[in-house]
This record gives C-alpha cells, sequence and structure tokens, in this order.
C-alpha cells in the first residue's frame, strides 16, 4: 500500500525535482549526467530583461486580478446563498459555467470578440478574462462557507441593535476571513499560472507560462526555463504552505483549514 | 402578580388596546400587546388570530408541541418576522414593521448564538457599543450583566472555552445588557441536561425577578413552564387555546387538549345529570354518580362530559366508599417513584386509569381479586365536554 | 393569488435588512455576460458562416457547412478520434489511480491524512506548463531516462518516448490525479465508520466490503470526478502541444492551429462549438447526478 502512495506522489513530484536539480546543474545542455553545483542559470535570468518582463506581467496581472476577482466573487457569494429569487437557478449556472467551460474554447471566443471589436490585446484584455474566468472559484469557496454560516449569529447581532452594514463588517466578515484569505492565494496562483486564457488574450505581451511556452524549443534557453520555473515552483509551494500553515494555527482554526483542502483543489483545473 | 384581563382566545378576541396604531410610548402600557396577529407561511398559517399582552415584571410562557406557532409567534415579537395582519405593540408603541434593530426586544436564541470570534467581554458589550454608549458605560453595563449570570471571571473566554451552561448564561446576559422591554427566550434550556436544566430554571427566575423585565419564554416542556412562568399561554395549531396562572392551567383547564398536554389527566366519560348552582352530578356507565365542583363549560343535562381529575386527586378504598359516590377499579401494574407510587387501572366500563397513591396509602397486600374502588374529593373534580372521536381533533 | 404572495413575506423582510439582490448579482452577472456569454455567441455566429478561400468567411447565410467538413474530413475526424481514445485512456489511469489513493487516504492515512493531502494540493497549485515541461526534460531523446538507459547499455535512444500518444497520455494521467483523488476521498470521508465495522463484524472480507459498501456510497463522488476529469481532459491543449507531436494531436491542438496559424475561423469555431456542446452535456449530467445525491465536490 505504501508502495503504491510512494509512487504516486514519486510521479507528482520526481519530475518537479529533476527540473529543480537541473537549474543548478553547470551545463547548457539539459541532460544528464551533472556537470556540477552552479547558480549561473539564476543570474543568467535575473539578467535576461524577456524573463524579468514575463514574470512582472504575470506578478502585475495576478495583483490586479485578485482584489477585483475576490471582490466579484463573495459579492455573487452572497446574492446567490442570501436570496430567493425567480432567475436564481439561471444565475447560478452561469456563475458555475466558468469552472466547467474549457479555458481553450472561452480564450477562442474572447480573442475573436475582442478582434471583431477592434479593441487591442493587452495585459488589461488578459485580466478581464482572468476575472471572469476566476471569480466562480471565489464564489464556491465564500459560499460553501456562507451556507454553513449560523443564520442566527446574524440575526442575534440584528437584535442587539446593530444595523445590517453593521452585521456584515463586524459579525459576517470577520469570520469569513479564512475562506477569503484562501480565495485570494487561489486566485493569485490561478492568474499567475494560467496559460491557455493568457495565450489566446496576450496580444504582443508575455506572460510567465507564455514564456516558458514560447522558449521551450530554443535549447540554448532552457536551463533559464530551469532556473525561472524552478524560482516560481518554490515561491508558489511556500506561499501555500504558509498560508495553510497560518489558517491551521489561529485557534480553531485547524477545523477551518481542514474542509479549505479538498475545497481548493476541486474547484481548481489543470487543463491549462 | 397575575392579571387575567385582555386575555383573548381562539382568534375571535375584540381588540382590547383601543387604537392598535396608536402612537407614542405610555408608562401604564403593558410591555407588550398582540392584538389578532395572524402569520401565513405558504399555504400553512402558523399563527391564527393571537390576542394577548404582556404586563411588565411578568414571566410569561408560551408552551405547546411543536409546530403550534410559539416560536413564529416569538420570532414576529423579535421582529425576525412580520405578521400578515394584527398589530404588535411594544410598550404600547405600535412596532409591527420595525425591523429587529429598531426594536426593544432582545432574543435569546435556543443554539445561544454567541459570536464565535469575540470574547464573552465583547459578546456582551455587543448592544451596549451599538448605542454608542461611552466606554465607561459599556463597561459598567457589561460588568452588572456578567455579574448578574455570574461569570464575571469569564470575561476573557471565547464561547467555545465554556461550558453549554456557561454558553447559555452568556447569551442571557448579552441579551439583558441591551436592557430590553421585554426579554425573548426560545427553548434556551433545550440542549442542557438534566440537573443544569433545573439549576437555570430557578436562575432565570431569580433574574427576572431581580432584573424586573419581562420575560417571554418559548418551551414545550411544561414542567418549565408550570415551575417559572406567572402566566401561560398554552397554544396549538395557531392558536391560544388557554391563557392564566399555572395553578389555574392545572387545575381548571379550558380545553381538552390543555388538559391532556399540561401533566396527566384521567378523563372520564359520563353523562351530566344535573347542573344546579355550584356543582355538577354525573352518572357513569354503569350507573354509578359522581360529583364535580366546576367545569370549562355550561353543561346542558343528559348530555355527554369528561369528568377530570388529576392521578394524585384520587383516594384508593378497599371497601366501596359510605358516600355511595365511588367507581370500582379493577388493579393493574404499580411503579414505585420514591414518595408515591404509580397505579395503573381498568374502569368496570374499561377506562384506563392511573393514580398516584402516597407510599403509606398503598394496599400491602394488594386485594385478593385485585379490586376496590377509588373516590375523589368534587372539589378537585372538573368537568370537561365529552371527548369527540379524535380527541386531538377539536379544533375550533 | 395568496398562496403566491404570502410566502414572500419573509423573504420580502430579508430583502429590506440585506438589500435586494441585485446589489449584489449585478457585476458578476454583467462580467460573465460580456466576457462569456457575448463571446460564445459569437463563437456560434462565426462557425455558421459560410467557409471561404481566404479562411474567415464567404458570402451567404447562416450554414453548418464548418461543422460538415469536421465530421468528414479525414484529418478532423482523425483528430476526434485520438482526442477520445487519449482521453478516455487517461481517465482510466488517472480515475484508478485515484480512487486507490482516496481509499488510503481517507481508511488508511491516520496522521498522514493531513500531509499527503497537502501534498497532493501542492501538486495541482503548480503550473501546469511547468509540469509538462518537466515531463519533457524527463521524456526527452537526451532526457533523463534515455540517457539513464543508454548507461546502463542500451545504446539507442527510444524516441517513442517523447512526441506520442504515450507520452500525452502518461502527462495528462499524473496531472490529472490531484484531480480524481480529490472528490472521491470527499465522498469516502463522509462514509460512516460503523457501517464498515458493522460489514466487518458481519464476516465481510476486505472486497466484499469495498465493492458492496464503499464503492457504491462514493459513487456520486467518482462520477464528479469524472466530469471533472474528463471534460479538460477533452480539450487538452499544453500536452499535446509540447509532448504530443503528430501521434498526440488533439482537438486543443487542432483549434489553436487553424484560429492562430491558419486563419481558418469556420473550421477553428466549429470544433470550439462542439467541444462547448459536449461540456454541456456534462454539466447537465454532473447537475442531474449531484442533485440525485446531494453530495457536492466541494
Amino acid at each position: 500500500m505504501w508502495v503504491f502512495v510512494a509512487a504516486v506522489f514519486a510521479l507528482l513530484y520526481v519530475p518537479l525535482f529533476i527540473l529543480a536539480a537541473f537549474s543548478l546543474n553547470d551545463s547548457i545542455i539539459v541532460a544528464l549526467p551533472f556537470r556540477g553545483f552552479s547558480f549561473e542559470w539564476y543570474s543568467a535570468a535575473l539578467d535576461d530583461v524577456d524573463v524579468r518582463e514575463a514574470v512582472g506581467n504575470s506578478l502585475l496581472v495576478a495583483l490586479a486580478v485578485v482584489p477585483l476577482s475576490v471582490t466579484v466573487g463573495t459579492l455573487a457569494a452572497f446574492g446567490l446563498t442570501r436570496f430567493r429569487f425567480r432567475l436564481k437557478s439561471a444565475v447560478a449556472g452561469l456563475v458555475g459555467a466558468p469552472l466547467v467551460v474549457s479555458w481553450l474554447v472561452m480564450g477562442v471566443g474572447a480573442l475573436l470578440l475582442f478582434s471583431a471589436l477592434s479593441i487591442p490585446l493587452s495585459l488589461k484584455t488578459i485580466g478581464a478574462v482572468h476575472i471572469m474566468a476566476s471569480f466562480p472559484l471565489v464564489t464556491a469557496i465564500v459560499s460553501a462557507r456562507l451556507i454553513r454560516f449560523d443564520r442566527s449569529i446574524e440575526e442575534a447581532a440584528l437584535d442587539l441593535g446593530a444595523l445590517p452594514r453593521t452585521v456584515l463588517a463586524r459579525i459576517v466578515l470577520p469570520q469569513l476571513i479564512p475562506s477569503l484569505v484562501a480565495s485570494a492565494l487561489l486566485v493569485f496562483a490561478w492568474s499567475f499560472n494560467n496559460f491557455t486564457l493568457s495565450f489566446f488574450t496576450a496580444g504582443f505581451e508575455t506572460t510567465f507560462p507564455i514564456w516558458v511556452y514560447s522558449n521551450v524549443e530554443h535549447a540554448r534557453a532552457l536551463p533559464i526555463v530551469n532556473a525561472v520555473s524552478t524560482f516560481v515552483l518554490g515561491v508558489q509551494i511556500l506561499l501555500t504552505f504558509l498560508v495553510w500553515y497560518l489558517l491551521r494555527l489561529r485557534p480553531g482554526g485547524r477545523s477551518a483549514a481542514a474542509p479549505l483542502l479538498p475545497g481548493l483543489a476541486t474547484t481548481e483545473r489543470t487543463d491549462g | 402578580m397575575i392579571r387575567h384581563s385582555a386575555i383573548g382566545t381562539r382568534g375571535s378576541a375584540k381588540t382590547t388596546n383601543g387604537d392598535p396604531a396608536g402612537a407614542g410610548t405610555d408608562t401604564e402600557a403593558p410591555a407588550m400587546s398582540l392584538v389578532n396577529v395572524r402569520k401565513v407561511f405558504d399555504l400553512a398559517v402558523a399563527v391564527d388570530g393571537v390576542t394577548f399582552d404582556i404586563v411588565r415584571n411578568e414571566f410569561f410562557s408560551m408552551l405547546g408541541p411543536s409546530g403550534c406557532g410559539k416560536t413564529t409567534t416569538l420570532r414576529m415579537l423579535a421582529g425576525f418576522e412580520e405578521p400578515t395582519s394584527g398589530h404588535i405593540l411594544i410598550e404600547g408603541e405600535n412596532a409591527g414593521s420595525f425591523p429587529p434593530y429598531r426594536r426593544k426586544t432582545n432574543l435569546v436564541f435556543q443554539n445561544y448564538a454567541l459570536f464565535p470570534h469575540m470574547t464573552v467581554y465583547d459578546n456582551v458589550a455587543f448592544g451596549p457599543r451599538r448605542k454608542k454608549l461611552r466606554r465607561r458605560e459599556v463597561d459598567a453595563t457589561v460588568r452588572e450583566f456578567l455579574e448578574t449570570v455570574r461569570l464575571d471571571e469569564y470575561s476573557a473566554r471565547k464561547p467555545r472555552e465554556l461550558s453549554g451552561g456557561q454558553q447559555q448564561r452568556v447569551a442571557l446576559a448579552r441579551a439583558l445588557a441591551n436592557r430590553p422591554a421585554v426579554l425573548l427566550l426560545d427553548e434556551p434550556l433545550g440542549a442542557l441536561d438534566l440537573s443544569l436544566r433545573e439549576e437555570m430554571q430557578f436562575e432565570l427566575k431569580r433574574i427576572q425577578r431581580e432584573t424586573g423585565i419581562s420575560f417571554v419564554y418559548v418551551t414545550h416542556d411544561q414542567n418549565e413552564a408550570l415551575t417559572m412562568s406567572d402566566r401561560i399561554a398554552v397554544m396549538r395549531n395557531g392558536v391560544v387555546e388557554h391563557l392564566a396562572s399555572p395553578e389555574k392551567i392545572y387545575l381548571e383547564p379550558e380545553t381538552l387538549f390543555v388538559a391532556k398536554f399540561i401533566g396527566q389527566a384521567n378523563l372520564l366519560p359520563c353523562t351530566v345529570e344535573a347542573a344546579d348552582g355550584g356543582s355538577f352530578d354525573v352518572r357513569f356507565a354503569g350507573g354509578e354518580r359522581g360529583r364535580a365542583a366546576k367545569a370549562s363549560y355550561r353543561p346542558d343535562p343528559g348530555t355527554a362530559a369528561s369528568l377530570m381529575i388529576r392521578p394524585e386527586h384520587i383516594t384508593l378504598h378497599a371497601a366501596p366508599p359510605n358516600s355511595g359516590e365511588g367507581l370500582r377499579v379493577r388493579l393493574g401494574q404499580e411503579t414505585f417513584q420514591g414518595a408515591v407510587v404509580r397505579c395503573q387501572g381498568t374502569l368496570g366500563d374499561g377506562t384506563p386509569i392511573v393514580m398516584l397513591i402516597r407510599l403509606e396509602d398503598r394496599f400491602d397486600p394488594r386485594p385478593a381479586d385485585d379490586t376496590s374502588w377509588i373516590s375523589w374529593n368534587p372539589e378537585r373534580a372538573y368537568l370537561l365536554p365529552a371527548e369527540s372521536d379524535g380527541s386531538f381533533t377539536d379544533s375550533p | 393569488m395568496v398562496s403566491v404572495a404570502e410566502p414572500r413575506r419573509s423573504w420580502r423582510r430579508r430583502r429590506r435588512l440585506h438589500g435586494h439582490p441585485a446589489k449584489y448579482l449585478v457585476l458578476p452577472v454583467g462580467l460573465l455576460l460580456v466576457l462569456l456569454i457575448a463571446p460564445m455567441t459569437y463563437l456560434l455566429v462565426v462557425s455558421l458562416r459560410p467557409p471561404s478561400i481566404t479562411g474567415i468567411s464567404g458570402p451567404g447565410g447562416p450554414t453548418l457547412d464548418n461543422y460538415e467538413q469536421v465530421l468528414t474530413t479525414d484529418f478532423y475526424r482523425q483528430v476526434l478520434v485520438t482526442s477520445a481514445f487519449i482521453a478516455t485512456t487517461s481517465l482510466v489511469i488517472t480515475l484508478a489511480i485515484g480512487i486507490g489513493l482516496a481509499y488510503i487516504l481517507a481508511f488508511r492515512a491516520d496522521r498522514l491524512e493531513m500531509p499527503l493531502l497537502l501534498l497532493l494540493v501542492l501538486a495541482d497549485q503548480t503550473p501546469t506548463i511547468t509540469k509538462v515541461y518537466a515531463w519533457r526534460i524527463l521524456l526527452g531523446r537526451q532526457g533523463v531516462i534515455n540517457s539513464g538507459l543508454e548507461r546502463l547499455g542500451l545504446d539507442d535512444p527510444i524516441d517513442a518516448l517523447l512526441f506520442s500518444r504515450a507520452a500525452v497520455i502518461i502527462v495528462l494521467s499524473v496531472t490529472f490525479i490531484p484531480f480524481a483523488t480529490i472528490p472521491v476521498y470527499a465522498a469516502m470521508k463522509a462514509i460512516d465508520l460503523s457501517l464498515l465495522e458493522s460489514a466487518n463484524d458481519l464476516g465481510a472480507g476486505f472486497m466484499t466490503r469495498l465493492t458492496r459498501i464503499i464503492l457504491p456510497l462514493a459513487a456520486p463522488g467518482i462520477f464528479i470526478a469524472i466530469i471533472l476529469v474528463y471534460i479538460p481532459l477533452f480539450s487538452e491543449f499544453i500536452a499535446p502541444t509540447m509532448v504530443g507531436g503528430t501521434g498526440g494531436y488533439m482537438i486543443g491542438s487542432a483549434i489553436s492551429d487553424q484560429i492562430l496559424d491558419n486563419g481558418n475561423w469556420g473550421v477553428g469555431t466549429a470544433l470550439s462549438f462542439m467541444l462547448l456542446l459536449l461540456t454541456a452535456a456534462a454539466a447537465a449530467l454532473s447537475y442531474y447526478l449531484a442533485r440525485i445525491k446531494q453530495l457536492s465536490s466541494a
């Protein structure tokens, strides 16, 4: 049994470790045997204007997408969990659609529409499409929390004289914080990592995944690809782990963090 | 002190408060008045025209089985539901459409509904802070009510670090700290274990007396209601069946439902013989006679009726009592209950009967053929209408 | 009349307390109408235009010619068959691994449960492009596996490792493992342990417990996993392009090539819309199944 578990996790992680190992290999050829230990590809990556621009663009887009996506997604979660209205299931289906529709199809559609309307492709178009496609993840996470929310706690606050907006600020939002933090982290990684949507809506702009994609055929660039990829990988894993750890250590957070784990992964997709 | 005025039942009551929309707080007005309040959900009528007053400094209970409309009534008092029709007045002021945060009522929730992310202190301070009181006033209020519920040493704890009983007290202090005109309590003791529940009943009564605030207490537990209340409204199917003091409800229930729901009642089928002045003569199926001093209605001679006798008001005899007023009973199972023995028996016409006999009055040994006679003090017997086939369906 | 008007009352009260739902929903719905519904509609419109030599569109009214071309041309039929084969094979492999892993995580892992779950999520939080690229290093002609084999004395590198159908299947099966595992894990976690204990007590062995209790009760989770994995697999684009070669050419690559390189919008949009229909069908099915068993994937 443990052999099976070890094998599965080896399949998931060994390629990444090998990638990391090659990023430290003192050779321009990404192949065995190892020639020695070197940080030269990291410094080469730092000096590379294209790399700096691509990673910078990805960061910029992700940092702009996170607050907007979390806001829109939370609004949708409130609208869908707190009210009953005639078109509710239609709206819920619409909000869920970006979670199932292929990114490729969404990207192609956006590209055609932008070009038909003569909207120039830029980081802004990438960001807009990222917000549209990622806020339903936030809605999923936040609604899951809102549904489990004890309504009588809000009623108690109203009953004690709090105005509805005070209830929101003092009672609801403080309890949503773990979900909002998890959503923000998820959307950040999602936006930074997304290739397919960016690829179709980027025009002449480059993001980190697009840069990797366009350089895998250039043998001379591969060591730099290794270095940058390893760096990005490391930062993301550390960040995820950190947030998970922080949520876990909050008093009572253990139970708050546990359901977030499956929540994080089931709402995410791997097709791009 | 008990007030019996303005008791409307069965949705037929008239408006007792004059102009229900009368403006302004009236210091003489009842703490709360309900005037013909109705609430309809989907197709179901949850509350079907309820009218009563809650006077100041009173412990008032709404008692009934689940689905009787007591919780819906409470939620309308708190402002979480709007009456479909009718009026709710708080201290004489029409509050029908006021949202919860504009009402002088506070609610103690069944599940306590404490704010999990706040300390005990902050929970209790939540209401006073909303009123924009000065820090010192908030602090004084919080300390006062934490002391009232005897939790002054726990102010820095979070709710999850407290036991169920302690959480209950925090919820109480939090609601009281807003100094409501009426404190509403929604089955607040349901989640506690028996001994804690009895202790809290005592506490609630004490706190109600100390603070002088009217309590409206919703429960399905008749013991709770009988123990604590000044007055009880027994509800069923959205209407108040009987509103009176606990003694009155227990001894002189207005309907068969109330008789059966509160305590145990032996309901003996009989025929009314005579209804003169102060008492009623009845005849049982076997020809025996009996008497009751009071009745819930005006029985006509010759009609069928039910004679209610509480199990503890029955006396057992080894031989037919001299008065000639007695019924033959075949004794069944006995259960020892400490101070009393609970005896089951069957009357001649097959009616089952339950008796609570003091230990020293018990037959020991039992009569050879299990036969004995029962009698009762007519002052403790009470006449109710005859049970129709489904005794629980005699709704108005 | 009354029956329609009355139930709204308490909701109207809620609306007075929290505001109208439109206040919350106007922004999200507007965003989706502009950036999802409008493009999808335009996609359909373009796909129905008559084909032309220049690729964009010819003269004439709406026609199904583009769809006909996709379904009758050998090349596109081959692409559809390849896509279905790769997606189905990868689904079976990843699901088999996922169910096994979910079982171990849910019932056997004890203290390792949370750490392993975290590792699974972390593996999912990494850029897909990086994962696929890492597999390229492993599988390439000069890659780690081939050089390893070379050292063992095998002189001829195995070309088939990269740029093949097998490569796409391996990469896809592995990258989708977290996806397939977590819904099944969630469903298994919801199983009352006393059911398994009583089955054990009644003399059921491991296989009986697995086939008679665990799998039937986890079935909704397995269905959700299938839908979550199968749709993205079908429209996979990165792995076929980066490790697929001609043998692993899938719909996604075809759409991208037609739209971006050949400017053949007709066929590209027709393929896209067919993918969209497939998605809609799968989503409807999953919605139906999720309603049957009130088990949510998240």
